[in-house]
């Protein structure tokens, strides 16, 4: 079937396109080129006066795995608020803070996402990820694994064994847990948790590995770099949520000496230690920081007031951080000699000091940062607030006055300690795109999404021109996954299943002596069963691989 | 005859994987790291495999049929057992999703304390491979590990190597209380949540220490994992309004069969043979493992296969954490939960 | 005026959820606009006369005759007015109920007067667990009013309690005041295992000798140490 898109203003930043009026022509799926044979269209729509975009792309989000599944028993009482009813099309499920899969794809899909992306794939937990988001529907997925905590690399580095070893565990396990990127999370301290320590700092030894975070994250990050892996090391940093951990930012940005890393929700990593409450912003040290360094690439994690529940899969520091769960209750767990996670539900309050500049802090940083093809647009869902909040989000940043009307309302000492108000910048339709679409596609490494380009699959938004962002951002007229008609009015009239993105670096097939040693001896899973075969994603009929070239490979 | 190795067991919860199986034909046998739990499981005969409505021998097209003419005119359908690999409870949701039925999963009465104690107040816990290699102290509370699990011991603490203790055979293992005379259930329900805010406690004071609630075989944890990502709960919710409500207590199966209130029991159990769905007088669909017996004949059974055994799937170990993949060892022409299920959705 | 009466009809076999059927919603509606009213039962949806017969006029005092204990959820949020129950109630009786009266003159299920703010409840007959409770996750139960059980109340009275007064003139469960943050329980009859399990602060008021106090150690010694005691 030919479809046209006739005549809607198109921000296709990675085209180069910024608001011109164009006709759009789909295909089996992909973007095509204006039929030359004068072949009559099947079905057309007016996009006059609409804004077109390809499908916004999220990230970093946590959507499949044991910490969503854990917050979701954990809080019933968060379902009960936000029941959501089956209709001819959908499944029935609850939403909020951490929604259940179906709703999870449908209300990013409402709100024209067509692509979403796990950032903690525990490397055991892995099945459960993919099984999780093979139940997300509509929406592609893929994952990041996470490395950093476990036992068997910290053993490689205490050993000193060379890069190329690490490198081929590393690409080993990217296939084994099939995921597209690698991800550390507070490099080591998950592990140093384990031994008893309560902190570790970027330079600080694992008392039992002699190992430093800052090691760790230059072997990664270069492991990355050489198995061709085009997402950069994906860093979620030491002492999240530290006052003064400003500068353990910028060390672990120094640290990495060039390579490419990113550095996600950066927001809960740029604090100082000033004023009465000894809690102040680093934004503006981080922004020039990311603005110096081209290899630096962030996601913000901004916070909204409101509840919602962080789960991490740092558990040294959500153990820190119980103390301030609201409600009383979470969750920590030591995972496998692999990981572990931390569950501790949240109140983001306006008028809590803290909460109020950790707001200020992230709009800092995405209007501080220059460049919006190295600054993405999360809240690192469901931690910094539920991802239903992006339109509200996206006003924020579009949006001045608005902006400022908001911070008149937060806790007053916060308002003194922002250079929010002074900040004119308000982002363009081109700059929403390149940070939603084109900018997390080639972050992300994904060939053939994010961009309106021909020969890619057509997954497109669209929406009616709103001064008021946040509507015009909640509720799209058009969305488009792979060519069909997916949503109508900001409704799912059709559901469809996405594919699983993912990368297949080469390895050496010699670690799997290694490793098969260290499975039999000390894990409690034979090293065939651990790893996850293409059948297990694709079996069910609905699911579907797609792997991502490499760097320098065609 | 065929032998495979490195086989994962659904049944014992403790996530084995490393037995032997010998193929003949469709019989299985067990010829190493069997035990009290898994060999009698693999090596049960299929028996009698073939559908039946009210006790008469019919087609499976014909017991799909009569299935969901049952289920199409009920007020409250109940679904319980729930004993199956991921997708038999994805299949069991999608079903009860447009069927307005109450999911139960046969053990939610004894994992609701855990659960109730967790929704409260959290927990710290660990999985199976920090048990190996870091436990040093174990402390086993009012409970029989072995009659649980019988490998236990030998794959997580009695074993030859520990990567963090010299001398894993050194490991401390201290017996609080021990399993009540009467029933489980009779067990004080804070138990629970007092070990919990004890673990909580220790974990303030300077230590590392955590739990590891024992408890999930044929398919318990599967039940809430798949439930609790599909609907926000664990496996005991209704949806008779049209979404999934939680309720601990009123959609308890046995309880919605005396009260009346089910006027339809399906019932899903797909490892154990000698298991029976309850006793009641409402129309029954039972999906049980071939060569299941009734003492009344449901008014439609429909016997299919194991996971693991006749089909890959996937199951959730006891530690919540890690599933395991399933292999399919023979073809005896079963079809899977998943398989009956969907069909029975798509003739409703 | 005269009481506004259901009487049900016949008693349903799956549950049925009242709480459409308060003061606050029925003020100023018609009989007929009454009757229309549909109330979830199980997985059908019916209309109020369909369930019910009904008479009278005055919303601010409704009466359910013949009731059965598949009625859930009656005066739930109910925000003032009266409603009697005549015979049993089913789960969820006065949930978050924030003012008004209502009496039982059967027994009620699980989680009667659940997270209340105010009003009263008095239940003639016995009461199920968790009465005065909060909802499974909830750490808040009862904020407020009085219930008032002259039968026997089940486990786990008062759980999470935090203000407000329950009075069992029978015997009251296992766990009576567990996770109690503040508020006052008087029971006069027997008390069952794990009185006070965590509890935290708030006054239990027994007129006999508890018949175990020391099922679990740390609870029974907080509750010598800092709780009011009176026997
Ligand atoms: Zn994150």
């Amino acid at each position: 079937m030919l479809i046209k898109l006739t005549g809607g203003r198109v921000y296709d930043p990675a085209s180069g396109i910024d608001g011109q009026q164009l006709d759009i022509y789909v295909e089996n799926g992909r973007i095509v080129a204006p039929p030359s044979d004068g072949r009559p269209v099947d079905q057309e729509y007016d996009l006059r006066g609409k804004v077109v975009m390809s499908g916004a792309i999220d990230m970093h989000t946590h959507i499949g795995g044991g910490k969503g599944n854990i917050a979701r028993t954990l809080l019933p009482e968060d379902h009960r608020m936000d029941p959501v009813a089956r209709t001819s099309v959908t499944r029935s499920g609850n939403g909020h803070a951490m929604p259940s899969s179906f709703i999870a794809g449908y209300r990013y899909a409402e709100m024209g996402y067509t692509a979403c992306f796990e950032p903690a794939v525990l490397p055991i937990n892995a099945r459960q990820a993919h099984m999780e988001m093979g139940d997300t529907p509509i929406v592609d997925k893929g994952g990041y694994v996470m490395l950093g905590s476990d036992d068997f690399l910290l053993r490689m580095l205490t050993a000193q064994k060379d890069q190329k070893a690490i490198n081929d565990y590393v690409a080993w396990t990217l296939n084994a847990a099939k995921g597209i990127g690698i991800k550390v999370v507070n490099a080591g301290g998950i592990n140093a948790f384990k031994f008893n320590q309560r902190k570790l700092d970027l330079d600080e030894k694992n008392s039992h590995y002699d190992v430093t975070p800052r090691q760790i994250l230059q072997t990664l990050a270069k492991a990355v770099q050489e198995i061709g892996v085009k997402h950069p090391l994906h860093v979620h940093g030491c002492n999240l949520g530290v006052p003064g951990n400003v500068d353990t930012t910028l060390d672990t940005i120094q640290g990495v000496e060039g390579l490419p890393m990113h550095l996600t929700h950066i927001q809960f990593h740029s604090y100082g230690t000033e004023g009465d409450f000894k809690f102040s912003s680093g934004a503006a040290q981080i922004a020039e920081a990311i603005n110096k360094n081209p290899n630096i690439s962030a996601d913000v994690g901004q916070i909204l007031f409101g509840q919602t529940v962080t789960a991490s899969g740092d558990n040294m520091r959500q153990h820190a951080n119980h103390r301030f769960a609201n409600p009383n209750k979470w969750v920590c767990m030591d995972i496998e000699c692999d990981a572990g996670c931390g569950v501790v539900p949240f109140k983001y309050k306006d008028q809590n000091f803290v909460n109020a500049l950790q707001w200020a802090i992230g709009l800092e940083i995405f209007l501080l940062v220059e460049d919006p093809w190295r600054i993405f647009l999360t809240t690192d869902h469901p931690n910094g607030a539920p991802f239903t909040s992006y339109p509200h989000l996206i006003r924020l940043l579009m949006d001045k006055s608005f902006r400022n009307d908001m911070l008149a309302t937060i806790h007053p000492e916060a308002q003194k300690m922002t250079t929010l108000a002074s900040i004119d910048r308000e982002y363009t339709l081109n700059e929403i795109a390149i940070m939603t679409r084109a900018g997390a596609a080639r972050i992300i490494g994904l060939q053939d999404r994010g961009a309106l380009a021909e020969g890619n699959w057509a997954d497109i938004t669209v929406y009616t021109e709103n001064a008021d962002r946040q509507t015009m951002f909640s509720k799209p007229d058009y969305v488009f996954k792979d060519g069909e008609l997916v949503v109508r009015d900001g409704e799912v009239v059709k559901v469809t299943w996405g594919t699983t993105h993912i990368v297949k670096p080469d390895y050496d097939l010699s670690i799997e002596r290694d490793l098969q040693h260290y499975f039999d001896r000390y894990l409690t899973m034979k090293l065939g069963n651990f790893k996850i075969s293409d059948d297990e994603i694709t079996e069910d009929g609905r699911g579907s691989l797609s792997v991502h070239p490499l760097r320098g490979v065609a | 005859m065929t032998e495979i190795t490195e086989i994962p067991s659904p049944f014992c919860g403790i996530g084995t994987d490393d037995l032997s199986i010998q193929i003949d034909g469709t019989q299985l046998t067990v010829t190493s790291n069997g035990c009290a739990v898994n060999t009698p499981a693999f090596e049960q005969a299929i028996g009698d495999s073939l559908p039946s409505i009210n006790g008469q021998t019919a087609t499976l097209e014909q017991a799909v049929a009569k299935a969901a003419e049952i289920l199409r005119n009920t007020q409250q359908p109940v679904f319980g057992g729930c004993a199956s690999d991921v997708n038999g409870m994805r299949a069991l949701l999608a079903l009860a999703d447009k069927t307005g039925a109450v999911v139960d999963n046969q053990n939610f009465n004894i994992t609701r304390r855990n659960l109730l104690a967790m929704q409260d107040s959290g927990w710290m816990n660990c999985t199976l491979a920090e048990i190996k290699n870091r436990c040093d102290l174990l402390l086993i509370v009012g409970t029989d590990v072995e009659g649980f699990a019988p490998r236990f011991f030998e794959r997580y603490l009695w074993t030859e190597h520990a990567m963090f203790l010299d001398k894993p055979g050194d490991r401390e293992v201290i017996y609080l209380g021990k399993a009540p005379s009467g029933s489980a259930s009779t067990r004080p329900d804070g138990k629970v949540q007092s070990i919990c805010s004890l673990v909580k406690d220790i974990n303030l004071q300077g230590n590392r220490c955590s739990g590891f609630p024992l408890g999930g075989k044929e398919g318990d944890q599967t039940a809430n994992q798949v439930c609790g990502w599909t609907t926000g709960y664990p496996a005991r919710v209704n949806y008779a309004r049209g979404f999934p409500e939680y309720d601990p207590f009123l959609y308890d199966t046995q309880t919605l069969l005396n009260n009346g209130e089910a006027d339809a029991l399906l019932w899903l159990q797909s490892f154990n043979q000698n298991s029976r769905p309850p006793h009641t007088q409402v129309p029954s669909i039972v999906l049980g493992r071939a060569g299941m017996q009734f003492d009344q004949a449901p008014a439609v059974y429909i016997p299919i296969g194991t996971p693991g055994i006749d089909h890959a799937g996937h199951a959730y170990r006891l530690d919540n954490v890690v599933a395991i993949r399933l292999k399919k060892l023979r073809d005896a022409g079963l079809p899977s939960s998943a398989d009956v299920l969907s069909a029975i959705e798509h003739a409703l | 005026m005269s009481a506004l009466t259901f009487s049900l009809k016949q008693t349903p076999a799956q549950r049925l959820d009242l709480s459409p059927l308060v003061s606050q919603n029925l003020q100023g509606l018609s009989l007929a606009e009454i009757a229309a009213l549909e109330l979830q039962n199980g997985k059908a949806k019916r209309r109020v006369d369909e369930v019910f017969s009904i008479s009278g006029d005055d919303a601010q005092d409704i009466v359910f005759n013949a009731s059965s204990d598949k009625l859930d959820f009656i005066g739930k949020q109910l925000d003032g007015g009266r409603i009697t129950v005549n015979g049993d109630a089913g789960a969820y009786l006065g949930l978050n109920m924030k003012n008004g009266a209502i009496v039982v003159t059967g027994n009620s299920g699980i989680y009667s007067g659940c997270e209340m703010k105010n009003g009263l409840i008095e239940i003639h007959g016995n009461a199920g667990d968790f009465i005065g409770g909060a909802l499974p996750g909830n750490k808040q139960g009862m904020k407020g009013g009085t219930i008032l059980v002259k039968g026997n109340a089940g486990a786990r009275v008062g759980d999470h309690m935090r203000r407000g007064q329950i009075l069992i003139e029978g015997n009251a469960g296992d766990y009576c005041g567990s996770r109690m943050l503040a508020g006052t329980i008087a029971v006069m009859g027997d008390t069952g295992r794990f009185l006070g399990y965590a509890m935290r602060r708030g006054t239990l008021l027994l007129w006999k000798q508890p018949r175990c106090l020391s099922g679990h150690v740390t609870s029974s010694r907080r509750l010598v140490d800092r709780h009011q005691f009176q026997s």
